[in-house]
């Protein structure tokens, strides 16, 4: 869930897809470009790592804490947060067997389970920029989790998300740590932007060659790793993205990486059915690989991942541009 | 549409002379085998009733579900036989005599090729086919899976988180059934009906919106839904074998002066006819109970705070968790009277050996004693299952079996326990999203682990799915 930390994203659109991934005369455009199947490979993927250096905040064990985010103006890729119209959800994640650092780096990695976790609340704020530990319940049922607040308990970890779908959307991440010896009650988020840590490569991927005119499928299955380096689950994809980026290198948007839909100087975007192929007739509006001034780039998205980073992006190079 | 909705049916059967679609169809189901009553199996030419065709198709909203449908020349009834193998291993319900039949086939992965044949109940029986079953939708939680449950059924569990589900899993931990659901309150529990035809949602509302809960049948093929409002049900609910509703109700102080702002609550059980037409009250903690003592002893809003109802079939008996007092009570259905409390406060029997509960949510009540997931709250940092012996004659406790996960795991709110046939028992982790099957020994057998995000509430053991 590194956190929701990433990309903002903003499916729309209609269905797309095909119906069989083992469709005959399927022909790879990078050894023959013809419209049709373009069969997408590792090679073609990009690169993403971060790292989280979330603010840990020492607490009075036992005590019921405020987490006060009043002045938290900048989320954790550096955007601009309105603490009263953005948050719209805290939760509360105790990790009773793991670290501070453990616990980072499993959200780095998108290796944590929901069986490392002892405690899983949520809250609404509302128009207040602050929650209270005790108010935290699960999905409404109360949980008298101010008596758990021992230094013996676990990692507390609380993520401040916009929107209510819990594991996304997350802007701010901070740890409670619940100290015998602590008198402070209060913990003060207010630097969102120096939370996340990343590096995305655009650069050392193989660029994927496309006809100027369509049709064009897009066929994924025979992917096995994500860009972060995971196991590349199919139907974790539902949302394609293509963007258009005018005057700008793959270099350049790797420094931007967690603005790529901001930064797009045109963008489609579409929901997907589970499968392993979309046609990009789908995106509404799309007329070609016509421009040749710029970088093309397609991405496979997962709304449903905590990790919001694309699960595959590749370069698109139109052919004769 | 979705492009798994209607996939192709093959007969891997090569020597078959059955006429066999294999192209998909995007708008009708897809014709398998026209012939299936004239292959040497079926006993073409002596006389039996004749198979005029089958058809089958992965349903478009539970893509692990396939109708198949078929005909007959003359009036019959049969039923199917599938599997994952041309061995089957599953069979449906037989059909009505009819020359029109239809039945769901209940129990299968996605992505798996399902064989399945047509058997009349003269003994004609089609030849094998098969069906792919589709691709999950991502709202499903990713499931990590380990061993194989000795259980020989399946598991319904709702299941909350960044999206809320219906689902059903069989002994190795795969989706057969699901619902996608919009976030409709707190999904407490959902029961498979004791005719299999509905699966039937317990939405409670929040505990500031109990007012919006409501139960909901929905039957397998997801065709079908019906809703019920039922203002201020809460945590669990029960369903009897002729199909009554039994709930946990949260009823206000019924003394309580209206300007007083006292709002304190208790619990009752309600049941809900099977016409959907009455409700009747069985118990209320108002009559039952000294709530004003218990109310000095426990404080809190809602005194008894129920949170896990069972019925016993057998002596017609309810049994119901009441979390803030930390008690079972045992409750005769007929009299609604209150026959002993166990544990926490109303506590009537003297504990052996072992050590207490503390706030405890499900329970299961066996011959001569009870399993319960200790929550163990805040005086403990983690939480069991602990099985009591009682005695009802010397009101006595023994603790004979105690398991911890390890390393220990605390659940502050929910947690399930069941006790199979074999010994053998499950228990849900609820809030850490982890279902296990245990030897006596503590041995884990089987364990199914949700991705980061979503837990599991109160599960239910089904031996089979049609509800036979």
């Amino acid at each position: 869930m590194v956190a929701s930390l990433l990309l903002a994203c903003t499916g729309a659109g209609g269905g797309g897809g095909s119906d069989d991934p083992d469709d005959t005369g399927s022909v790879a455009v990078d050894e023959a470009v013809v419209p049709g199947v373009i069969l997408l490979s590792d090679d073609d993927n990009y690169a993403y790592s971060g790292a989280l250096q979330a603010p840990s905040f020492p607490i009075a064990e036992l005590s019921d804490p405020v987490i006060d985010f009043s002045g938290l103006t900048e989320d954790l890729q550096c955007h601009d947060l309105d603490p009263v119209g953005d948050i719209d959800n805290a939760e509360l994640i105790v990790f009773q067997h793991l670290s501070e650092d453990e616990v980072a780096l499993g959200l780095e990695e998108d290796s944590l389970l929901q069986s490392d976790v002892g405690i899983y609340l949520s809250q609404q704020p509302g128009d207040a920029t602050s929650v209270k530990l005790s108010d935290f319940t699960l999905f409404g049922t109360d949980a008298d989790i101010e008596t758990f607040f021992t230094e013996t308990s676990g990692t507390w970890l609380v993520v401040l998300t916009t929107g209510e779908e819990i594991g996304l959307g997350a802007r701010m991440l901070l740890f409670l740590d619940p100290l015998a010896g602590e008198t402070s009650e209060t913990a003060v988020v207010d630097d969102g932007c120096s939370v996340l840590d990343f590096s995305a490569d655009l650069t050392s991927l193989d660029p994927v060659t496309v006809v100027p005119s369509g049709p064009w499928e897009l066929d994924w299955g025979e992917l096995t790793t994500t860009g972060q380096g995971q196991d590349f689950v199919y139907s974790d994809a539902d949302g394609v993205m293509v963007g258009f980026y005018e005057g700008l290198s793959p270099a350049d948007l790797e420094g931007q990486f967690l603005d790529l839909e901001l930064v797009a100087t045109e963008l489609w975007t579409m929901d997907i059915p589970a499968g392993t192929s979309a046609s990009l007739s789908g995106l509404e509006g799309f007329t070609g690989f016509t421009r040749t001034d710029g970088t093309w780039i397609f991405a496979l998205r997962c709304s449903t991942c905590p990790n919001p980073a694309p699960l595959f992006l590749t370069v698109l190079e139109p052919l004769g541009g | 549409m979705f492009i798994y909705a209607l996939l192709a049916c093959t007969d891997p059967d090569p020597k078959g002379d059955d006429t066999v679609a294999s192209s998909a169809d995007d708008t009708a189901a897809t014709a398998v085998d026209d012939t299936a009553g004239s292959t040497d199996d079926t006993g073409e030419g002596t006389g039996a009733v004749e198979i005029l065709d089958i058809q089958a198709e992965v349903l478009e909203e539970v893509v692990t579900v396939v109708r198949v449908s078929w005909t007959t020349a003359a009036d019959s009834s049969g039923h199917v036989e599938f599997g994952e193998s041309a061995s089957y291993g599953l069979d449906t319900p037989v059909t009505d005599i009819g020359t029109e039949h239809s039945v769901l086939l209940l129990g299968n992965p996605a992505e798996t090729e399902v064989n399945f044949r047509v058997v009349l109940d003269d003994g004609v029986v089609s030849s094998n086919q098969t069906i792919t079953t589709g691709v999950l939708p991502n709202e499903l939680p990713e499931l990590t899976i380990q061993g194989e449950s000795p259980y020989g059924g399946w598991t319904v569990a709702p299941i909350q988180g960044t999206h809320y589900a219906a689902a059903i899993l069989d002994g190795q931990g795969r989706y057969v059934w699901y619902d996608i659901l919009e976030t409709e309150g707190n999904l407490m529990r959902m029961l498979l009906t004791p005719d299999g035809r509905h699966i039937l949602y317990c939405w409670a509302g929040d505990q500031q919106n109990l007012e919006n809960g409501k139960v909901v049948w929905v039957s397998l093929d997801h065709e079908e839904r019906i809703e019920y409002a039922w203002p201020n049900i809460d945590h669990d609910m029960t369903v009897l074998p002729d199909g009554t509703v039994s709930s946990i109700v949260v009823v206000p102080d019924p003394d309580a002066d209206p300007f007083s702002g006292n709002q304190r609550s208790g619990d009752k059980i309600v049941e809900l006819s099977p016409d959907r037409k009455t409700e009747t009250e069985i118990w209320n903690a108002w009559d039952a109970l000294d709530m004003e003592a218990l109310a000095a002893q426990v404080g809190g809003s809602n005194i008894t705070h129920a949170n896990a109802i069972d019925y016993d079939v057998e002596n017609d008996l309810y049994y119901v968790s009441l979390k803030e007092l930390g008690s079972l009570v045992k409750i005769d259905r007929s009299t609604g009277e209150t026959l002993w409390g166990m544990n926490g406060v109303l506590d009537e029997f003297t504990l052996q050996n072992g050590y207490p509960t503390d706030y405890h949510h499900q329970f299961d009540v066996l011959d001569g004693s009870i399993v319960f997931f200790d929550n163990g709250h805040s005086s403990r940092q983690y939480s069991r299952l602990v099985e009591f012996a009682y005695d009802e004659e010397a009101w006595t406790q023994t603790q004979t079996w105690e398991y911890r996960a390890e390393p220990d795991i605390v659940v502050a709110t929910k947690g399930d326990v069941d006790r199979f046939d074999d010994g053998n028992t499950r228990v849900v982790w609820s809030t850490s999203g982890m279902i296990q099957d245990v030897t006596p020994d503590g041995e884990i057998l089987f364990q199914v682990e949700t991705e980061l995000g979503y837990v599991f509430t109160f599960t239910q053991q089904v031996d089979d799915l049609y509800g036979r």
